[in-house]
């Protein structure tokens, strides 16, 4: 029989083994990485996101692109690429948006 | 440009020729016919002029050839030949939005400034070419490193390399026969490759693209074409879509959402803009005038 002390104690046996062997799951990836590929996961459905949410992603380029230019060279050159890359699309269909005429 | 303009008005002549049924019937008019010869009269005389005034043919590349850049931004500083990189090899199994996306490589050659500090690091080449990703049953080899022993140089050799491999040009041609075949290019099909599933590409690098919802397919859509009796295009928004993503045209080579809003000719597609930012350089040339113009005549 086992005790809730002794279930935790497995429980955290565990997630420090899983910890162990992938170590690149968990502390590989930096914030801003997990904030990159957030934003620009959605340039596959561009045309589908509203005015606002549009402007909310611009903006978190633009936030993203001041952390990522802190960044080592390499990093900066491939990154602020592939953000430049989303904001511009997201730029250019907000553009759109906005010109389009109002659906009837 | 003169060369360009020589091509266009010849190869409209051709398509006009060869590619409308119709066109001899008389459907097209005698009065559109003599304006269109006229025209093409004025271009190739104009363009023969400038030519014979200094320009130069450009040589025709050789199947296994066409689509091969030359990188050279640090390698003489290096001490090493450039890099001449083989699209066919990559694009057999990658489409063109992993490289020119994801790993951000750009769209003209030496555009990147490609550093063997960031291959080093895991970036460009070194995103597969880091002696650990495998592809197929082998490991892909790894990319230059900042210095480098006596055995390693033969490595960096394996693409800073001007001189011409017997060995990857029968590769090419072996890869070639199993391909659907393409007058021009680099003789293959690689559309048509695809749809029978000849090629599997693959949209997606592990560590290095960003995990993404399926793409809305896009539907193809016809654009007119400006001279009269030369078929409509038909545009392949589909293919384009899967094989670049949106971000990689929008907006940087197509700037209009709306249907017929950027504007072009032939003449600056020959230059290399629009379309021509890829086709005649790596996508089919823009001489094979039949897969773009592709709309049926009424």
């Amino acid at each position: 029989m086992t005790t809730p002390a002794r279930r935790w104690a497995d429980a955290a046996l565990t997630v420090l083994c899983c910890l162990w062997l992938f170590p690149g799951a968990a502390w590989s990836e930096e914030p801003w990485q997990a904030d990159f590929d957030a934003i620009c996961a959605k340039t596959q459905d561009a045309m589908a996101l509203s005015v606002n949410e549009l402007n909310l992603l611009i903006e978190r380029c633009t936030t993203l692109e001041k952390v990522i230019d802190t960044k080592e060279e390499s990093v900066r050159k491939v990154y602020l690429k592939r953000v430049q890359l989303c904001r511009n699309l997201y730029a250019y269909v907000l553009e759109y948006k906005k010109n389009a005429p109002p659906s009837p | 440009m003169q060369v360009e303009n020589y091509v266009i008005s010849w190869y409209t002549l051709y398509c006009v020729h060869w590619r409308v049924p119709d066109y001899r019937s008389g459907n097209l008019g005698e009065g559109k016919m003599k304006k269109l010869f006229l025209v093409c009269t004025i271009l190739l005389a104009g363009s023969s002029l400038v030519w014979a005034a200094g320009g130069s043919k450009k040589k025709k590349p050789l199947p296994y050839e066409f689509g091969s850049v030359t990188i050279s931004n640090y390698s003489q500083q290096a001490g090493i030949p450039p890099v001449v990189f083989d699209h066919w090899v990559h694009r057999k199994n990658y489409t063109c939005r992993v490289c020119h996306v994801d790993i951000g490589f750009g769209m003209t050659a030496n555009s990147t400034k490609i550093r063997a500090a960031d291959n080093a690091k895991g970036y460009f080449c070194g995103s597969c070419h880091n002696g650990r990703t495998v592809f197929g049953k082998s490991k892909l080899f790894e990319s230059c490193a900042t210095s480098y022993t006596r055995e390693e140089y033969n490595r960096c050799l394996k693409c800073h390399s001007l001189e011409r491999d017997p060995a990857k040009e029968e590769a090419f041609f072996k890869f070639m026969d199993t391909m659907p075949k393409e007058t021009f290019g680099n003789g293959i099909n690689w559309e048509k490759a695809e749809d029978m599933g000849a090629l599997k590409l693959t949209d997606h690098l592990d560590g290095v693209s960003v995990k993404k919802l399926a793409m809305k397919t896009q539907a193809d859509f016809s654009l007119k074409a400006k001279v009269d009796g030369m078929p409509d295009i038909i545009f392949s928004h589909t293919k384009h879509t899967v094989w670049n993503g949106c971000e990689l045209c929008h907006p940087d080579i197509f700037v209009g959402i709306k249907k017929g809003a950027t504007k072009y000719s032939m003449i600056e597609l020959f230059d290399g803009k629009y379309c021509g930012v890829c086709h005649d350089k790596v996508a089919f040339p823009q001489t094979d005038c039949k897969r773009c113009h592709a709309k049926q005549v009424q």
